[in-house]
């Protein structure tokens, strides 16, 4: 099969086929489920499609393996193999009978799941899923992948790692946008091209969902920022109703004048995508051959991105929030401890809201499974965080869990000077397009001067340049030591990043704060230290976002550095700040100072000062049996009279959970531990991604003193037996929304009966009864989120 | 979106209103409005043959089974299926105010579902402006409903390629991902020919508590 198209690509206008569904929908047969099915049963149907598609002049036919996987496929009766064997062999018929150089591509569409947080499709699978086809596939009559129609830069991603890794097949990678020139999951074109680009893909570009004219936009903006060819399938128009059947509205003249205009801003292969017949491609062909793809290379911007936003590390100074680690915060270490993930989830929007626009992420604890937590907080952040992320560990194997699922472009924390960091993890930077903090010490340690951090810099950008990384995708961190014990070595630190910015195009980075170690008044040395820190060309910092000053200081050195036209972001943000916090709701103001009051108005601050004054003369343990226990009954009780409503009730249980913590700072003064009045698991069942019912439970729960193992959603029998050995569980809560999973839940009692004998466990969810939890073998029924909290104690009394 | 609808979704009774919560309520449907656009589609089929339990559709590689929706279609001349969806944006906005306080995610949850449900009505309206002066429509019947199966959810987004246009998926037990998602099949009928239906509107919004999975928990049915 000839290569030659490689030599064409980027240099002649090369065409792809046009719409095989189109095609079969108009073909004389009754369309089957499974169009892949036609491969086998009628492949005359699709060899004569191919052929229509050779004679209009494509250089590129796609095999009509849209949906040929395995979930897909799931009620064929054919095997995955033979479909896929079957739609080579016709492509080839094709090939055969019409003579002539035409390249055939594989088609991959997207799985037909929505990918983990939002649905339940989790990285690894979608991975197999892609990883099967491409196995299938013999490479000797494959000339390219094709991976087409994706809505989600996840599954993109994790079809584009199956594709490479298990071939070597070109991949061109196309994915649909909406009029608002987004995915349906949310990622604008720019952040796909340096999704894709990372990733290394031979063509990238858009298809389907709208036609050339509507495309325009987010054609354009491919292409102002594409290093790599691109490729445009457009729809014949807007789909039209006529008759009941959907049409297009654009005929094959127009519809090629449209494309003209793509190929006049340089794009290098074009197709057709729903509603296009060789007609359209034929007229395409006419019309486009004479066209010239442009060679030129787009200047070079640096971003990292989540899938979807992307941050500009070129303009201006840059935050890393440096929270999300549990080695300096108690709580964090806790809930990993628990496998809770929430407060991770909390932490990180704390520092977004104080200004972070990169979040620093490390799960190193001597108790944890690192790689796992890890690949659990980027699933968790996923589709729910837009700020991008920088994985910090001394892993190599974490860094590549982390980047291997990570849909965006990262940067890695950290790579040092020693030889054999350099080796691990410069390969990990290439393959997933990241970035990297490299640090200035090496074997030897840190050294003293500026010079000879410098030439450990050096070193870095060689050994980068070896495996293809350009400079500007490291961030150097010339290295910050304590004032206290080395402070006539602080200057060198910025001189450092003085000569490494006049010199070459790489970034620098810093974690400020270490400077004061050991010192009093930190804040104040920090902030000098910034302050100078930027004035040398630092161009982000790894810190506490919300420490005080930080904010401030980068806001002024944005006017003084003219980054901040007419000082309009600096104002602002300083009117901001002298606004008071907005008051409560003046009909709020009521005499009612009791406890049951601020608790019903989640007034947290009111709360916690009550239960402070409390503490002076109770108790801390009385405290919560005397005041905090039967306040939440009180309300309880007026929840059961429905003279407030769950909304109320959810309120008052989250907003005692700050006194608890003050009972329990309390006892850990008096060297006592808070004991939970008992350990409850509370899982969602498998199949079931809705939680808030779950949710719902566990904080009434926690609110009466009960420690909750939250095992999530979408849980298996499995992961709820371990956690029962784990912890000595006594009470398992089921949650289920829907009656296809309900049945999932009498599996999961079952084997919850066979293993222990003393386990109780209760059940809950809209399509749940008395009756139902009865007949399923369930000890307890749940009608609401308060119902738990009678239920633990019937069992824990 | 209706504010009374949403309080209602949160199981409140009227006149038991909280400041608080209302408050809250006012300045999530607002967030809710300004940042999610619902999308909708929808197709006419002609009824190829009826049966007592099961309708076959020209043009559909799959019927629609069961009694249900058998009883449902048995006047209508010609269908609507249709899909309404709040996307993707709807699912991170849940997850976004769950991992910070639940008590605001159940407001935002009860504000998706009105708004999804007020986008259902829309599409409706399309559809209705579509049919004759001589014909009305009946009202929209999901699968889930009687022994109207879910499994037909999949066959309906693959075959009507609302994965490609709205995103909607469904997951291995049936559950529609973005969960605020409603699709919906709808007769069309000759005015007079509808047998008898129960006009006064259930508070949910349905006609019947009969057709509904939630008939034997929902805090609605007092």
């Amino acid at each position: 099969m000839s290569r030659e198209w490689k030599e064409q690509l980027g240099h002649e206008v090369l065409f792809f086929d046009g719409a095989m569904g189109t095609m079969i929908h108009a073909a004389d047969i009754a369309v089957p489920a499974i169009p892949e099915e036609l491969n086998i049963d009628h492949p005359e149907v699709i060899v004569e499609i191919h052929q229509g598609f050779i004679q209009a002049g494509a250089n590129f036919i796609t095999t009509n393996t849209f949906g040929a996987n395995r979930l897909k496929l799931e009620k064929t009766r054919y095997s995955l193999e033979k479909i896929i064997a079957a739609a080579v062999d016709v492509a080839h018929l094709a090939v055969e009978r019409e003579g002539g150089s035409v390249q055939v591509a594989y088609d991959i569409g997207p799985i037909g799941m929505m990918m983990k947080p939002i649905g339940s499709l989790d990285f690894d699978t979608a991975y197999e899923i892609f990883k099967e086809q491409v196995l299938l596939l013999d490479s000797a009559r494959v000339d390219a992948v094709l991976i087409e129609t994706m809505t989600d830069i996840s599954e993109m991603r994790a079809a584009i790692l199956a594709v490479k890794e298990n071939s070597s097949f070109p991949v061109f990678a196309t994915m649909s946008f909406t009029e608002d020139e987004r995915t349906l999951t949310g990622t604008d074109p720019e952040t796909m091209v340096r999704i894709l680009e990372g990733l290394n893909v031979d063509v990238l570009g858009v298809n389907c969902s709208l036609g050339p004219v509507e495309m325009t936009g987010i054609v354009n903006r491919i292409m102002a920022v594409s290093n790599t060819p691109v490729i445009v399938q457009a729809n014949a128009g807007l789909p039209v109703r006529v008759e009941g059947e959907t049409r297009f509205s654009l005929d094959q003249e127009s519809y090629s004048t449209a494309v003209e205009s793509f190929l006049e801003a340089g794009v290098a292969v074009v197709g057709g995508c729903c509603g296009t017949t060789p007609a359209y491609i034929q007229r395409l062909v006419e019309k486009g051959s004479c066209f010239q793809p442009t060679q030129e290379d787009k200047q070079r911007v640096d971003f990292v991105c989540s899938s979807t936003k992307s941050v500009n590390l070129n303009d201006g100074f840059i935050l890393i929030g440096e929270r999300i680690n549990p080695s300096g915060n108690k709580r964090l270490k806790e809930a990993f401890l628990k496998g809770d993930f929430q407060f991770a989830t909390k932490v990180a929007f704390e520092q977004i809201h104080h200004g972070a626009q990169v979040l620093d992420i490390n799960t190193s604890l001597p108790q944890i499974d690192e790689e796992q937590v890890m690949i659990q907080l980027v699933d968790t952040f996923s589709g729910l965080l837009d700020t991008p992320l920088q994985f910090d560990s001394v892993k190599a194997s974490v860094l590549e869990a982390a980047l291997r699922r990570y849909a965006g472009i990262a940067i890695v924390n950290s790579i040092s000077g020693k030889q054999s960091s350099m080796d691990r993890l410069f390969p990990l930077i290439k393959k997933y397009g990241a970035y990297a903090v490299c640090l200035c010490l090496d074997e030897n340690g840190i050294p003293h001067t500026a010079k000879e951090r410098i030439a450990i810099a050096e070193k870095l950008i060689e050994n980068a340049k070896k495996y293809g990384i350009p400079e500007e995708r490291l961030l150097i961190d010339t290295l910050v030591l304590t004032a206290s014990a080395q402070q006539a070595e602080v200057m060198e630190t910025l001189e450092a990043i003085r000569v490494l910015k006049a010199k070459y195009r790489v970034k620098t980075t810093l974690g400020v704060s270490n400077v004061s170690y050991g010192l009093p008044y930190r804040p104040l040395i920090n902030r000098v230290f910034f302050t100078l820190a930027l004035g040398v060309g630092l161009d982000t910092a790894i810190i506490s976002p919300g420490a005080e000053g930080i904010v401030d200081t980068i806001h002024a050195f944005h006017v003084l550095n003219n980054q901040d036209p007419g000082a309009v972001s600096f104002i602002a943000y300083n009117d901001r700040k002298q606004q008071p916090e907005s008051q409560a709701d003046p009909v709020n103001l009521k005499q009612d100072n009791s406890l049951i009051a601020r608790l019903l108005e989640g007034d947290e601050r009111q709360v916690e000062e009550l239960i402070r004054e409390a503490l002076q003369h109770k108790a801390p343990l009385a405290v919560v049996d005397e005041e905090l226990i039967p306040a939440l009954d009180a309300i309880g009780m007026q929840y059961e009279k429905q003279e407030i409503f769950l909304p109320q009730l959810i309120r008052a249980a989250e907003t005692v959970k700050g006194a608890f913590e003050l009972v329990k700072s309390k006892l850990a003064q008096d060297h006592e531990d808070f004991e939970p009045k008992g350990t409850i698991a509370l899982a969602t069942v498998k199949g079931d991604i809705h939680d808030i019912g779950k949710n719902l439970v566990k904080i009434m729960l926690e609110s009466y003193g009960y420690h909750v193992v939250d095992l999530g959603k979408d849980v298996d029998v499995e992961a709820i037996l371990a956690v029962i050995r784990k912890h000595r569980i006594q009470l398992v809560g089921l949650s289920a929304l829907m009656t296809t999973t309900v049945a999932g839940m009498e599996e999961i009692i079952q084997s919850i009966r066979s293993e222990f004998d003393e386990v109780k466990v209760m059940v809950g969810g809209a399509v749940l009864t008395d009756e139902y939890a009865n007949q399923i073998g369930a000890d307890f029924y749940c009608r609401d989120a308060r119902a738990s909290v009678f239920v633990a104690d019937q069992v824990f009394k | 979106m209706q504010i009374e609808e949403v309080m209602r979704y949160l199981g409140y009774k009227k006149d038991h209103y909280d400041q608080q919560t209302l408050q809250r309520v006012r300045e999530i449907m607002e967030v809710v409005e300004d940042t999610i656009v619902p999308h909708w589609d929808f197709q006419s089929f002609e009824i190829q043959k009826w049966s007592k339990d099961r309708v076959a559709l020209t043009d559909l590689p799959f019927f629609l089974e069961g009694e249900s929706i058998a009883e449902h279609l048995q006047f209508a001349s010609h269908i609507y299926v249709m899909a309404a969806t709040l996307g993707v944006e709807s699912e991170r906005y849940l997850l976004r105010t769950q991992a910070v306080s639940m008590a605001d995610s159940m407001i935002v949850d009860s504000c998706l579902s009105a708004y999804v449900e007020e986008a259902a009505d829309q599409c409706e309206q399309e559809i209705r402006n579509l049919i004759s002066d001589s014909e009305e429509l009946t009202f929209r019947f999901s699968p889930g409903y009687g022994d109207f199966p879910l499994g037909v959810h999949q066959e309906m987004i693959r075959s009507l390629r609302w994965d490609r246009i709205l995103g909607i998926t469904v997951t291995n037990s049936m559950m529609m991902v973005p969960s605020k998602s409603v699709i919906a099949v709808i007769g069309v009928e000759k005015t007079g020919k509808q047998k008898e239906q129960k006009q006064a509107m259930m508070p949910c919004g349905n006609q019947s508590c009969e057709v509904c999975e939630l008939k034997d928990t929902c805090n609605w049915k007092k």
